[in-house]
């Protein structure tokens, strides 16, 4: 979800339908990517941990 | 809307898909709350790190003579090394990142484009090459230690009009995952325009491995650091992909019929119909892309890729109603 966001730019809608799942689905495991991208790379501002 | 609402809906915010009405609120909130406000920044953050925005075909097309020029350069000049990474820790971090949303980026791409060949696991632990990290670095906007920019000819990075990536650029992602890590620059050498490099010498310092590279090239460089002019003119097939990621999309298209005369394998029939379909969609001619869609369906009734390409062709088509892009 975070590469089809990132990296390729498609929206909410279009990742929805890419991945068989649904909008909200594709909202919730993008802001976990995105937390856990943070965490990993230890430069987020410690909201995610 | 207190800090667990607006978090929830921080994300859509972020990506600019918020209904009016919770987008003014979040912004009513951000306003007066300093925390969300850096949840937010992080989120761009992340964006930044994942992201490497597509650099659009311009970077693409030139990617293949960049890194061989780089280590032509290199060759000459054992001056600051920018093949050499520094041992930093946010770059040790990026070097495995930068492989990873690789392999994870062509996964999807080859789900979205049907590729029938699975992609082994071990693909997403290409050693980080000491001659693709710079220029996936580059990617990321960051600059190496030399500075290393796109090369003369290089055009301005070209912001893709549609929100999918130029095919050209999928195929060598998916062909870049199927043998890595070598292969990516041999496939890219395949996108080069006519502009191209491509001297004998390139092509076997791009095959060399990348823990090599840079000692195959030194032994090979001669004094010319100038490639020579192309040795073969790329087929109508590449010139297909390469015309139309610069949106030329009548050149494409003549070049994409040429290519389909040419080879009649039904892997290029296939892929080549829907691909024609979708430069006729990106000019508006609809119902030739439907008779053509037909015909693939004729062909190939259960094709993935004709599945795939019907979910997302009304959002082509839509975004190439008004004003065809042709020239």
């Amino acid at each position: 979800v975070m590469v089809l966001r990132a990296v390729e730019g498609l929206s909410y809608a279009e990742i929805a339908l890419v991945a068989g799942i649904p909008a909200g689905t594709v909202m919730s495991r993008l802001s976990r990517a995105r937390k856990r991208l943070l965490d990993a790379l230890g430069t987020g501002s410690g909201g995610g941990s | 809307m207190d800090c667990r609402e607006t978090q929830t809906l921080l994300t859509a915010f972020h990506d600019g898909e918020l209904p009016d009405a919770d987008r003014t609120r979040v912004e009513n909130h951000l306003r007066d709350c300093p925390e969300c406000g850096r949840l937010l920044a992080d989120l761009a953050r992340a964006d930044e790190v994942a992201g490497v925005p597509d650099p659009g075909p311009g970077y693409w097309s030139r990617f293949n003579a960049r890194v061989a020029d780089r280590i032509e350069r290199e060759a000459e000049d054992p001056g600051p090394a920018v093949l050499r990474p520094k041992q930093g820790w946010m770059r040790q971090q990026l070097r495995f990142l930068v492989p990873a949303v690789a392999a994870a980026a062509l996964v999807v791409v080859v789900v979205r484009f049907g590729g029938r060949t699975p992609v082994a696991p071990t693909s997403t632990h290409p050693p980080a090459g000491s001659v693709t990290e710079p220029s996936a670095l580059d990617a990321a906007g960051q600059r190496t230690a030399t500075g290393e920019m796109p090369s003369p000819a290089a055009s301005p990075p070209v912001t893709v009009a549609e929100g999918r990536p130029p095919k050209a650029q999928a195929e060598q992602k998916k062909m870049a995952g199927t043998a890595p890590p070598v292969t990516e620059p041999q496939f890219a050498a395949k996108e080069e325009a006519p502009s191209g490099l491509k001297t004998e010498k390139d092509q076997i310092a791009l095959e060399a491995p990348p823990a090599t590279s840079v000692g195959t090239a030194r032994a090979k460089a001669g004094p010319s650091p100038l490639p020579s002019p192309p040795t073969r003119a790329p087929s109508p097939c590449e010139m297909a992909r390469t015309l139309s990621a610069q949106e030329r999309l009548r050149e494409a298209e003549a070049a994409q019929r040429e290519c389909l005369a040419q080879d009649p394998a039904p892997p290029t029939q296939e892929k080549g119909l829907i691909f024609l379909a979708e430069l006729l969609d990106r000019q508006a001619r609809f119902a030739e892309a439907d008779e053509v869609l037909t015909e693939v369906h004729r062909q190939f009734p259960k094709s993935l890729p004709l599945t795939l390409y019907r979910q997302q062709r009304p959002t082509v088509q839509k975004r190439h109603t008004p004003a065809p892009a042709a020239r």
